[in-house]
């Protein structure tokens, strides 16, 4: 499939090219989307406004020069809009809810991201993953769904590699409880409701 | 970690789009598209330059001018990335082509990570052309010059990125400054300048050679690298916090894995072990730092954190870069940082072998003919040497290892000197056997003449008696000469 270089005006084509994006992208945002929102129509409807955003954007005259991480910053920026929709508290109220502190890490002294990953069914924790906050499901979805590596998530979601790091490991560990508490049935479950 | 992220990658393959969502959605967007339809979205006739100012021109000229720069401002950039320092065209790759990609960096990182690469660059020119026999001393200071402004610059970005964040550019430094280190390891090998010497004497008796010594060959390649370092080597002046090391050493550490297995198809065992054992040295390091955090000892931990940090980072240049791999022996980089235990079993053979020694020397020491003197004093050493054994073995037990290797050195050489001296005696005895043993061939031979000659008795005998004078002289002057052996040998030591 024909890579979209550039969506300039001048280029040939643009509306083909465009929709080869749709083509090439639309599923992984989508499943994106969903895993973010647990809302199959609400996904649907973010990555219409996702793709359609950036047309405007493209017809405002601006160049996109590198498109799955502009389409991903768009996409992210309204599933943000939506939590916030959603919920009647701020993130960062979120973070005092939950006793978060992400200048500590003496937790990473105790086990590493690749023991934990080392004990970790990855079919099992996917099941699971809708069950975490949305804070640690991001970075694990863009880590591990859409193969993100540290660097692109923090220019992504505009935050240090540093608390990449932190939130990629306490999903981790929250994911590992989830499932040495998991009942035997859920364990036979290995894929979300969809 | 390849396991469980294939596994989750694999479960959330399974999330998408239906073929009729997909359908909808793609409908859709058309709609929109349609709707809103680009700015000018016929192909409209551009005018050019030549239409604005009503030149006639050829058509062919319309074209091949224009034709001409682009092959131009395409051609040369592109030939001039494989000139070296010292070509026509080296200015051009280095201050228009590399400038240019420069101004693409989106961040300080960006923009630090070029100067990084432009580093590693320049060396490879120079290893290049040492390797061709085309390092002229004149295109090794183009090559250095080169080497300051990127250093200058590199640390322009680390800088900014201190403006930003303090520790990060503090771990920039470290970054760079390992980078400084194992370039400046590879260049100081001997292979490849002692190659550029051969040649070097080949061209010599053809033609004047204007290349530099094979001794000061790279030396201002060397002094631009160690002047470009933010500190100097083995001073720590800033230093990141604890939790930033420790995370950033973790990330180093798995992202170092990560390129063993994927450089593990091309390159040899040998260095993939070399490496991993570099990497569980480094685990160890940040566990005992770790250990020192948790006894309050912060500023220690830190430290060893730092040079942890450091150490990683080699590792990884080695890990990435073949020209390090197969120029530089990582024992020269890295050496290995043996634990406790193997530090221990190591002593343990060393003192074995020595005792060994030890017993050896006392077997070969009667079964020759030593002078009393001397053979009192060799039993005398041997004794201390008893105490030695005790003490070595008693640090070696309570951990005290350095002690312990210092004093096995030392009984190392003071076997060695007895043992010297022990076969500089054995040399002596078996000269005067072979002396002895000629001499009474000789006398035997004489003796059957006297025998068989009854008529010459007298004669015999007195030539027997005078044969006998001079065994009895040639014997004390081979003793003699052994004596002035050793003498000579005393007066050495």
């Amino acid at each position: 499939m024909t890579r979209i270089r550039s969506l300039h005006p001048n280029s040939k084509n643009p509306e083909e090219r465009f929709l080869e994006a749709f083509d090439e992208y639309g599923d992984a945002l989508f499943r994106h989307a969903f895993l973010r929102l647990s809302d199959r129509e609400r996904a649907i409807e973010l990555v219409h406004d996702t793709f359609t955003k950036v047309w405007m954007y493209v017809k405002g005259g601006q160049e996109v020069k590198s498109f799955r991480p502009f389409l991903y910053k768009v996409l992210n920026n309204l599933i943000i809009d939506e939590y916030r929709r959603k919920k009647s508290t701020s993130l960062d109220a979120l973070f005092e809810k939950e006793g978060i502190d992400e200048a500590m890490f003496d937790d990473l002294k105790d086990d590493s991201v690749q023991s934990l990953l080392a004990e970790m069914d990855g079919a099992l924790a996917f099941s699971l993953v809708d069950k975490i906050p949305d804070m640690y499901r991001e970075v694990l979805i863009l880590r591990f769904v859409d193969q993100l590596g540290p660097k692109e998530i923090s220019q992504l979601i505009e935050i240090s590699e540093n608390i990449v790091s932190v939130r990629l490991h306490r999903g981790l560990r929250i994911l590992k409880e989830l499932i040495e508490n998991s009942t035997p049935k859920q364990k036979q479950k290995k894929k979300p409701a969809q | 970690m390849k396991k469980f992220s294939a596994q989750f990658k694999k479960q959330s393959d399974t999330v998408r789009l239906r073929a009729s969502e997909r359908a909808e959605l793609k409908k859709d967007l058309r709609t929109f598209i349609a709707y809103h339809p680009l700015p000018n979205g016929t192909a409209q006739k551009k005018h050019t330059i030549y239409d604005i100012f009503h030149i006639r021109t050829p058509l062919s000229v319309r074209y091949l001018v224009p034709g001409c720069a682009l092959l131009l401002l395409t051609i040369i950039p592109v030939v001039a990335e494989r000139s070296d320092p010292g070509d026509r065209l080296y200015a051009v790759k280095v201050s228009v082509n590399e400038e240019l990609r420069g101004t693409f960096s989106r961040s300080h990182f960006q923009a630090l990570e070029w100067e990084t690469e432009r580093i590693s660059r320049r060396v490879a020119e120079i290893q290049k052309l040492d390797r061709e026999g085309r390092l002229t001393s004149e295109r090794e200071s183009i090559a250095a010059e080169a080497l300051r402004q990127h250093s200058v610059t590199a640390k322009d970005a680390i800088e900014r990125i201190r403006q930003e964040d303090e520790e990060e550019a503090m771990m920039a430094e470290i970054a760079l400054d390992a980078l400084f280190d194992v370039y400046a390891a590879l260049l100081h090998t001997d292979t490849v300048s002692l190659a550029s010497a051969e040649r070097q004497q080949e061209s010599d008796s053809e033609e004047e050679s204007t290349s530099t010594d094979a001794a000061g060959k790279r030396q201002q390649i060397i002094e631009a690298l160690q002047s470009g370092r933010t500190s100097t080597e083995n001073q720590i002046t800033n230093q990141p916090s604890y939790n930033r090391l420790i995370l950033r050493i973790e990330q180093e550490i798995t992202s170092s894995y990560e390129i063993l297995d994927s450089v593990s198809e091309v390159a040899n065992s040998e260095e993939l072990q070399s490496v991993t054992r570099r990497l569980e040295d480094t685990t160890r390091r940040v566990e005992r730092a770790i250990a020192l955090k948790s006894e309050g000892n912060e500023q220690e931990a830190r430290t060893l954190l730092t040079e942890t940090l450091t150490s990683v980072r080699k590792a990884k240049a080695f890990l990435t870069n073949i020209e390090i791999r197969n120029s530089l022996d990582l024992d020269t980089l890295l050496p290995i940082e043996y634990t406790a235990e193997e530090l221990r079993l190591q002593l343990e053979e060393r003192l074995a072998i020595l005792l060994a020694r030890a017993s050896e020397i006392e077997e070969n020491a009667e079964a020759i003919t030593i002078p009393a003197d001397v053979l009192e004093k060799i039993n005398e050493s041997l004794a201390n040497s008893e105490e030695r054994w005790g003490e070595i073995s008693d640090l070696i037990t309570n951990e005290e290892y350095a002690e312990a290797g210092e004093l096995l050195s030392t009984q190392d050489i003071l076997l060695f000197d007895i043992e010297k001296i022990i076969e500089k005696y054995r040399a002596v005895d078996v000269g005067r056997n072979e002396t002895a043993s000629s001499t009474a061939n000789e006398n035997d031979r004489r003796d059957s003449e006297v025998a068989t000659s009854s008529t010459n008795n007298t004669t015999n005998q007195e030539e027997s008696a005078t044969s006998t004078n001079e065994n009895e002289t040639d014997t004390d002057r081979s003793n003699q000469s052994a004596e002035e052996l050793v003498n000579e040998d005393d007066a050495q030591e």
